[in-house]
């Protein structure tokens, strides 16, 4: 309990700490009660910021300009120290620490907002390359109460030469941190990176398996661990589109160099502007070894992949895999982590090491057995590094080829004209070596960007005529295109060339037809046709939207680099390679094996960790009824801090949604159900089915976690019967880019908004927004209007208990005036009722919409070509009196409940575990859980405001998302509250279909509202209109 | 007496000596193979079937939340229900002529392509009864009628109309009271090809060859007359059991309604019956008065069922 609460005590600092920068004022409280207003200037770049990030060239396109520029000769050294400290030129929080984790002089520390500057001065003109040094983890605090730390997700920054983006790559530059395992080995903690992990790895007991296993004897996954270090770094392409340093030409004379910041604190120790080397061949490679000898009679040495000594993410882990019978080690029934790697290791740049002890120095061969069954036809690639180093250019780009089965190959390159493989021996000094493999795009890295650039333009292209035609253009009328632009038209037939260019190039190097020369073909005949007749433009845009998103997608799936490793053997070069598949009979053994164990063995059970005797007085029953995979991390985050601090055993059972109802009503129902919706908390507690939590002394403390408005929804009448999970809201989402090149800014005001929709609609685009009484209720809570009527007032001024939500407050002037104005969006302004958001969102045609701010999710993962190109805000807001802006959002809640079937001498403890859940420390360890397994897409809104700072938000993202945070209203629930949205939605769907007047249509339902209201109320003995004369 | 004397008229076996209950007993015994078989069956259908329905007609009888004890309130669940619930009207007038339209309809359609393809050549019917068959055996394909109708602007039909000119602004077809109705009835008969159908198509190859000759002989004049004459009154199970399985189909079709249009749907165009069942038994917890909901949709099916079979009687006459 203790360290709960000083891990809350600890969070919350930091979160003052992250207040303080947001507002730039110390005397902010975040549980103050007033509301704090953000002006949308601070939360947003302008569009002159917005310009200057997006006015900026590829690198492919930099480099030919730049390709008859000499490389530098000399390097030049900088202290990170030694910045501009000037707050034009470093607006960031920054701190210069001595001495920072054992290393020499000085150290840099520097927020995740705002960029921080050096002044360089360049000896000789000529092309760079530019590297730092940096510390992987960032702790800081000082005495004025600064505090700055990392959380884990990689480092992002943006490169600025004297205030320049130079071209689009600089723009999204990835700093990895470093991830090891910790391992209980008989009841010690073995990091992966230490020696005495290798001792148990590679000596005697090698065969042991040192995973610990659940009760079930299932093997459980070590923790990742965070490990501090010094890195250099050299700034590189983090799409992998260009597998060399940058080489970024600079005159002679002073530059200054900025590093802008989009996720993450950074420890920087120094930066080295130096002369780009070159990796030597492979034939120099061997050339430089040729007094090594190829080893011989050395034992061949096993790495197995499920032991690395570090990796780049922590999503990539152990993974247990049952398709091969020779697999090391496999077991029919039982969980072994035999395998890494696989779908959670394919974005560029992450990587994995492994450390070996090599016995003699000289050539060996590394074989990995590997499989990429993921993605038929194509390849993946991979690149060595051996000690940090690529020993030879071509293991840049290594290859393992598609197969449902595993191989063994030698590292190689692909096949040459004989078709053998390409292999190559690599030399390995005896001693403690470090290999490294690490996820790059290969040899098709260059067509890929280019492929990718084409695509860039096409969508430009694409806008450009759509805002002349609109998303449904006439087919029929003449646009005159090659009058009003032919450029374009130029352009489109310049890329269709490309695109028939790079298809050619990719089956080159592929050596076969495939997919990505059918689509690559598809996209480049539409724009060739649209191109030559332009009068064909109209009628072939639907077509050219779907090819384009079609090639995006095809894009962003071959990028991804899926791969399964085994082990890794390293064996003389002359040895016969591993077998790679078992034969026959072994894999039908196995596949027998397994069909008969699957009659015994429990897949079903949350495994627990602990296998001690738990005592029945001392467990409470939790149901919860989400997925499987949530369900495992939370009996992990139970075992390892609820119930090892408390000694409260916890029985977790993951249910079918729905059974909570019929398993109360025959008393065999939970003592706390998990993630319920917003209604049901009301709902169940009218019917005496949920337990209130007022009493419990530490529930004043619970509710301060949260935003106010989110207990509203789970609180009548005073008493409160559930406590918030999740919270999300709508935020408003807007495509930079477009708003840009139209000239608008991010709206404010609703009057901005009406301005925004003129000039995106002058351009034939759309506008997202919540139709019906969601859209009403955000309108009405920012003019303080309230969903339901107020508690009515007795004579002596005093509200009267219980009457407030007996009448529905729809009829009020300003309700009814604030759904017009939504109606009206529809029938006047044509806004869209129904769209698929991310599609239109991604391909342009509707760059602003006020949407759930979960759907950030899908994005990131379903458009990863509009990355940085977009972002989302708070929502348009009205004007207070006193000039700060009212952005008030209409939220909505999950909440956990304590059951009526809870036993009288458990509710302390149910009601422990309920507290200890909404905190912050179990929510954050959950929802970055959750991201670690399932990756970025699945950021869980979470209502805790000390959980949400902890997750790998970007600071811009979390400004805004934290801004908005401040200003959300949650509507209250009443009995009979389900008919509201019901008549409401009728209301909205007359005006919108028939041409009914909204005022009209919406007062003819407010009737049967308010009687379904009041019957609902007589069913629970509660205070009705009829029973007050009203006087007004 | 009375009774007596019917048991008298109608049993073979008659015992002065012992009880009608200890005869019964008797003769289960002697039979007891055959009611050891039906055990199974019968033990399922009564705890599952037979109990349920006796006790929601119980619970129609009292206020039930579903979390606390019902209460005994007689007849008040159904004097609110037929003198005070406007929608429960809507709901009965939806469910009637969604019923007569769908239920028929669906049933000839179904007697009649049955007819159709029986006159095809065997692997060619079985090809053809698999097309047909296919939409019911596929569970949700119904779905795909959102993409036809989607309300997007980029749906099928908005899209066709739109190129096509002849509207501005897509429609949303399946939340316009104006297109709800039409198109629930016309995705109902297209799925409604289902186990009837193919029960249809088992009952016209079990009809003996040798009636037609017979008929033929007795001055069957044409196609027509051997249907009505010989086909349809030879093939009566079948068509009674299509029949039953078309009324409790139309009767409750609310599911796919529920998928298509949303709950509940707009101004309660398309609510039905079932729909008034599962917004009071699901959304309200109002499980007395969705009971009394369910007794009457119970009685009104099985009006229908004594109805058709009546009319089937006629079949050949």
């Amino acid at each position: 309990m203790r360290q709960v609460k000083k891990v809350a005590s600890k969070a919350f600092i930091m979160l003052l700490a992250v207040a303080m920068l947001v507002t730039g004022n110390i005397t902010f409280n975040v549980f103050a009660a007033e509301i704090v207003s953000v002006p949308k200037s601070e939360l947003v770049d302008s569009i002159d910021e917005v310009k200057k990030l997006l006015s900026s060239e590829t690198y492919s396109s930099y480099r030919e300009l730049y390709k008859d520029k000499e490389l530098a000769t000399k390097s030049v050294f900088i202290e990170a120290s030694e910045y501009l400290d000037d707050e034009l030129y470093s607006d960031a929080e920054v701190h210069v620490v001595d001495n920072y984790k054992d290393s020499d002089g000085k150290t840099l520390i520097a927020g995740d907002d705002g960029k921080v500057s050096w002044k360089v001065t360049v000896p000789e003109a000529g092309k760079y390359s530019i590297e730092i040094e940096y510390y992987t983890i960032v702790e800081y605090s000082d005495n004025e109460g600064n505090v700055i730390t990392s959380k884990p997700s990689s480092i992002e920054r943006i490169l600025l030469i004297d205030d320049k983006v130079l071209f689009n790559e600089a723009r999204s530059l990835v700093f990895t941190k470093t991830y090891i395992d910790r391992y209980t080995v008989d009841g010690v903690e073995v990091d992966s990176n230490s020696e005495a992990f290798r001792e148990l790895i590679y000596g005697d007991t090698a065969d042991a398996r040192i995973f610990q296993k659940d009760i079930n004897n299932n093997e459980l996954k070590p923790d990742k661990v965070e490990f501090g270090e010094w890195k250099t770094s050299a700034l590189q392409d983090s799409a992998s589109y260009y597998n060399t340093p940058f080489e970024i030409y600079l005159d002679e004379g002073e530059h200054i160099i900025t590093l802008d910041s989009i996720r993450e604190p950074i420890a920087i120790k120094s930066i080295r502007l130096y002369p780009p080397e070159s990796t030597p061949t492979y034939q120099e490679y061997l050339e430089e070894h040729k007094d090594a000898v190829d080893v011989t009679g050395v034992e061949p040495i096993y790495i197995q992949a499920e032991y690395p000594t570090a990796t780049s993410d922590n999503t990539i882990y152990q993974l247990n895999d049952r398709t091969s019978a020779i697999t090391q080690p496999t077991h029919t029934s039982l969980i072994r982590l035999n395998t890494i790697g696989g779908d959670k290791w394919m974005y560029s740049g992450s990587w994995i090491t492994w450390t070996v002890d090599v016995p003699e120095s000289g050539f060996y061969n590394i074989i990995p057995r590997s499989k990429q069954s993921y993605y038929s036809g194509v390849y993946v690639s991979r690149e060595l590094l051996i000690d940090g180093k690529v020993p030879f250019s071509e293991a840049s780009s290594l290859r393992f080829t598609f197969s449902d089965n595993y191989q063994t190959n030698p590292l190689n390159n692909g096949t040459n004209a004989d078709g053998e493989l390409n292999t190559f021996k690599v030399y390995l000094e005896k001693g403690t070596r470090e290999i490294t493999l690490r996820v790059v795009l290969g040899d098709m890295a260059e067509v890929l960007a280019d492929i990718q650039n084409s695509l860039t333009k096409i969508n430009e292209y694409r806008r450009k005529l759509l805002m002349v035609t609109g998303p449904d253009p006439d087919e029929y009328r003449d646009y005159g295109f090659e009058r009003s632009m032919p450029d374009v038209l130029k352009g489109l037939l310049q890329e269709s060339q490309n695109l028939y260019a790079h298809s050619a190039k990719l089956e080159e190097i592929i050596g076969a037809k495939g997919d990505h020369s059918v689509i690559l073909n598809k996209v480049a005949f539409v724009l060739e046709r649209m191109g030559t007749y332009a009068t064909k433009i109209a009628s072939l845009m639907d077509d050219l939207r779907d090819q384009a998103g079609a090639l995006g997608t095809w894009l962003m799936t071959t990028q991804n680099q899926p791969l399964l490793l085994d082990y890794i053997c390293i064996q003389p070069v002359e040895d016969k390679a591993p077998t790679a598949e078992a034969n026959f009979f072994q894999q039908m053994w196995n596949e027998f094996a397994s069909f008969i164990q699957s009659f015994y063995a429990d897949y079903d059970s949350i495994g627990s960790k602990s296998n001690k005797e738990v005592d029945p007085n001392k467990q409470i029953e939790v149901w919860v009824a989400t997925g499987r995979d949530q369900a495992q991390i939370i009996r992990n985050l139970i075992d390892d801090y609820f119930t090892a601090e408390t000694g409260v055993s916890v029985n977790l059972k993951l249910v079918v949604a729905g059974t909570l109802l019929p398993a109360t009503l025959a008393g065999t129902g939970p003592d706390v159900a998990l993630s319920n919706g917003q209604g049901d908390a009301i709902n169940y507690a009218i019917r005496s089915a949920v337990l209130k939590l007022n009493d419990y002394d530490t529930f004043d403390e619970v509710i301060t976690r949260f935003n106010k408005s989110a207990i509203v929804p789970l609180t009548l009448y005073g008493d409160t019967y559930g406590i918030p999970e999740n919270m999300s809201f709508p935020m408003m989402f807007y495509r930079k880019d477009i708003l840009t090149e139209l000239g608008i800014e991010v709206p404010e005001t609703w009057e901005d908004f009406y301005d925004a929709i003129y000039k995106l609609q002058a351009n034939k685009l759309d506008i997202g927004f919540p139709g019906g009484l969601s859209g009403t209720l955000m309108l009405m809570y920012q003019e303080g209007e309230t969903l339901y009527d107020t508690a009515l007032i007795d004579d002596a001024g005093n509200e009267i208990p219980k009457t407030e939500g007996m009448k529905i407050n729809l009829d009020s002037d300003t309700a009814l005036a604030k759904f017009k104005e939504v109606c009206e969006l529809y029938t006047m302004y044509d806004f869209p009722v129904s769209y698929e958001f991310a599609n239109r969102f991604r391909s342009g045609e509707m760059p602003l919409a006020i949407q759930d701010y979960s759907a950030y999710n899908q994005l990131v993962i379903f458009a990863p070509e509009i990355k940085g190109m977009w972002g989302f805000t708070t929502l348009p807001g009205v004007e207070n009196e006193d000039g700060t802006i009212n952005y008030t959002s209409v939220g909505g809640v999950s909440c956990s409940l304590m059951m009526r079937t809870v036993e009288e001498a458990k509710k302390e403890y149910a009601w422990d575990f309920m507290d200890w859940w909404s905190g912050s420390e179990a929510q954050s360890k959950f929802g970055n859980e959750m991201v670690a397994l399932i990756g970025p897409s699945a950021k869980q809104p979470t209502a805790n405001l000390d959980a949400l700072y902890n997750m790998p938000w970007s600071a811009e993202e979390y400004k805004n998302l934290y801004a908005q945070f401040q200003q959300v209203n949650c509507t209250p629930e009443f009995p009979g509250g389900y008919i509201i949205s019901r008549y409401a939605q009728f209301a909205f769907l007359n005006v919108y279909n028939k041409g009914d007047e909204p005022i009209e249509a919406m007062r003819k339902y407010i009737d049967d509202i308010n009687k379904e209201l009041t019957r609902k109320r007589q069913e629970f003995d509660l205070p009705v209109t009829s029973d007050f004369t009203i006087t007004d | 007496m009375s009774v007596k004397t019917v048991v008298q008229d109608s049993k073979p076996v008659l015992r002065k000596d012992i009880s009608k209950f200890a005869w019964t007993l008797k003769e289960m015994r002697k039979n007891g193979a055959a009611y050891l078989m039906i055990a199974p069956f019968f033990i399922l259908f009564f705890v599952f079937t037979v109990v349920p329905v006796l006790l929601s007609i119980v619970i129609s009888f009292t206020t039930f939340n579903m979390l606390e004890f019902p209460k005994w309130i007689f007849m008040d669940n159904y004097i609110r229900l037929l003198l005070d619930d406007e929608i429960f009207l809507i709901a009965i007038k939806n469910t009637i002529v969604f019923a007569i339209l769908t239920g028929p309809l669906s049933y000839l359609l179904s007697l009649f392509f049955a007819w159709f393809i029986n006159e095809l050549r065997p692997k060619i019917r079985a090809f053809v009864t698999l097309i047909f068959y296919a939409p019911s055996i596929a569970g949700n394909v119904y779905l795909i009628w959102i993409i036809l109708f989607s309300g997007d602007q980029y749906g099928l039909v908005n899209g066709l109309l739109m190129d096509l000119n002849i509207i501005n602004s897509p429609i949303l077809f399946f939340q316009d009271t104006r297109f709800i109705m039409p198109l629930i009835i016309a995705v109902a008969l297209w799925s409604s090809l289902g186990t009837s159908f193919l029960t249809f198509i088992a009952g016209f190859q079990v009809v003996d060859k040798s009636l037609y000759e017979a008929g033929a002989v007795d001055g069957i004049k044409n196609r027509w007359q051997e249907l009505w004459f010989i086909t349809l009154p030879t093939m009566r199970p079948q068509m009674m059991l299509g029949a039953i399985l078309a009324i409790t189909g139309s009767f409750g079709f609310g599911g796919i309604i529920t998928a298509l249009v949303g709950f509940p749907s707009p101004d309660y165009v398309a609510h039905t019956i079932m729909h008034h069942l599962e917004d009071y038994g699901g959304m309200r917890f109002e499980l007395g008065y969705s009971s009394a909901i369910a007794t009457i949709l119970f009685f009104m099916m099985l009006g229908a069922n004594l109805l058709v079979t009546r009319l089937l009687r006629k079949v050949g006459t």
